[in-house]
């Protein structure tokens, strides 16, 4: 009986410790550099990106890859290439410290020798919603891969 | 054994352990004859004999005479249904039990789907959904 009554305590002060998650969510907005001396020459050199990934490190881990549709390479409604990929929103439920968002853009399927892009930021696990702006350098000369 | 004890007179100690020998074998002899006896229809030849006034099973007036009352099975049966009597309908053809049963499957069927909203809620409840000027949404709930 005694140790019954010592679980339930136990059950129930674990339920409290462990408390709700919440949902925290990060908009990062993503430009293209074309500012030298680490940038694309403009839209029509961001156009010849193909693959766009994201690596979430730190509170939270995830990677994932813009599919097609999802603005890479960035172009307006009509058509016109852009260097302003628009924003992108991730949600976690990492309750402290700080999430570092690092962009990869490629000339060809995600791999490394057809990287040419790359942006990081970090944002730190604060209010419901938290904004970041990541700025994608051009770190490789854009040459065919493959 | 005491009745070899050096401390009474041999004589009058036999004579004792004798009466006492024949007080308890008499009745252990004596008993299942009778018994026996008492079986097999005859009555003991120390009993007193009543006479002339016995009466033949055959001539029993108190024996009944309808042969349903005689009929061991139809007894049975009649024992039978009165118990079942006794104990009322079936369980499952009692209001009570399929309230209960219901009551059951109900609570049953609640208390998983409570376990599975707060599971939800504790693991954060609905992600809120992508702005659709947003190129895309990524994360936990998506």
């Amino acid at each position: 009986m005694r140790a019954k009554a010592c679980l339930l305590a136990l059950l129930l002060a674990t339920a409290a410790s462990a408390g709700c998650a919440e949902y925290h969510y990060y908009d990062i907005s993503v430009l293209f550099n074309t500012m030298p001396p680490m940038n694309f020459a403009g839209s029509s050199d961001v156009s010849l990106v193909q693959t766009c990934t994201v690596e979430v490190s730190g509170a939270d881990s995830a990677e994932f890859t813009f599919s097609d549709g999802q603005n890479c390479p960035p172009v307006s409604a009509g058509g016109s290439p852009l260097t302003d990929m628009g924003t992108f929103e991730y949600s976690s439920t990492a309750d402290s410290g700080q999430l570092t968002f690092t962009f990869r853009a490629y000339v060809g399927p995600a791999l490394q020798e057809c990287l040419v892009g790359q942006g990081v930021t970090s944002v730190p696990v604060g209010p419901t919603t938290a904004t970041g702006m990541l700025k994608v350098d051009r770190i490789n000369a854009i040459t065919s891969c493959q | 054994m005491r009745c070899m004890s050096d401390l009474t007179p041999p004589r009058k100690t036999w004579s004792a352990c004798i009466a006492v020998a024949l007080l308890v074998t008499l009745p252990l002899v004596a008993v299942p004859h009778v018994a026996r006896a008492a079986d097999l229809g005859d009555e003991p030849s120390g009993g007193a004999k009543t006479g002339g006034d016995s009466v033949s099973q055959s001539d029993d007036a108190d024996k009944p005479k309808d042969p349903s009352l005689l009929d061991k099975n139809a007894a049975d049966a009649a024992v039978a249904q009165k118990k079942q009597a006794d104990l009322g309908p079936p369980f499952y053809e009692k209001w009570q039990f399929w309230a209960i049963a219901g009551a059951v499957v109900v609570g049953a069927v609640v208390a998983i789907w409570a376990a599975g909203e707060i599971s939800h809620q504790v693991g954060g409840g609905d992600v809120r959904p992508c702005n659709t000027s947003f190129t895309a949404c990524f994360g936990d709930g998506h």
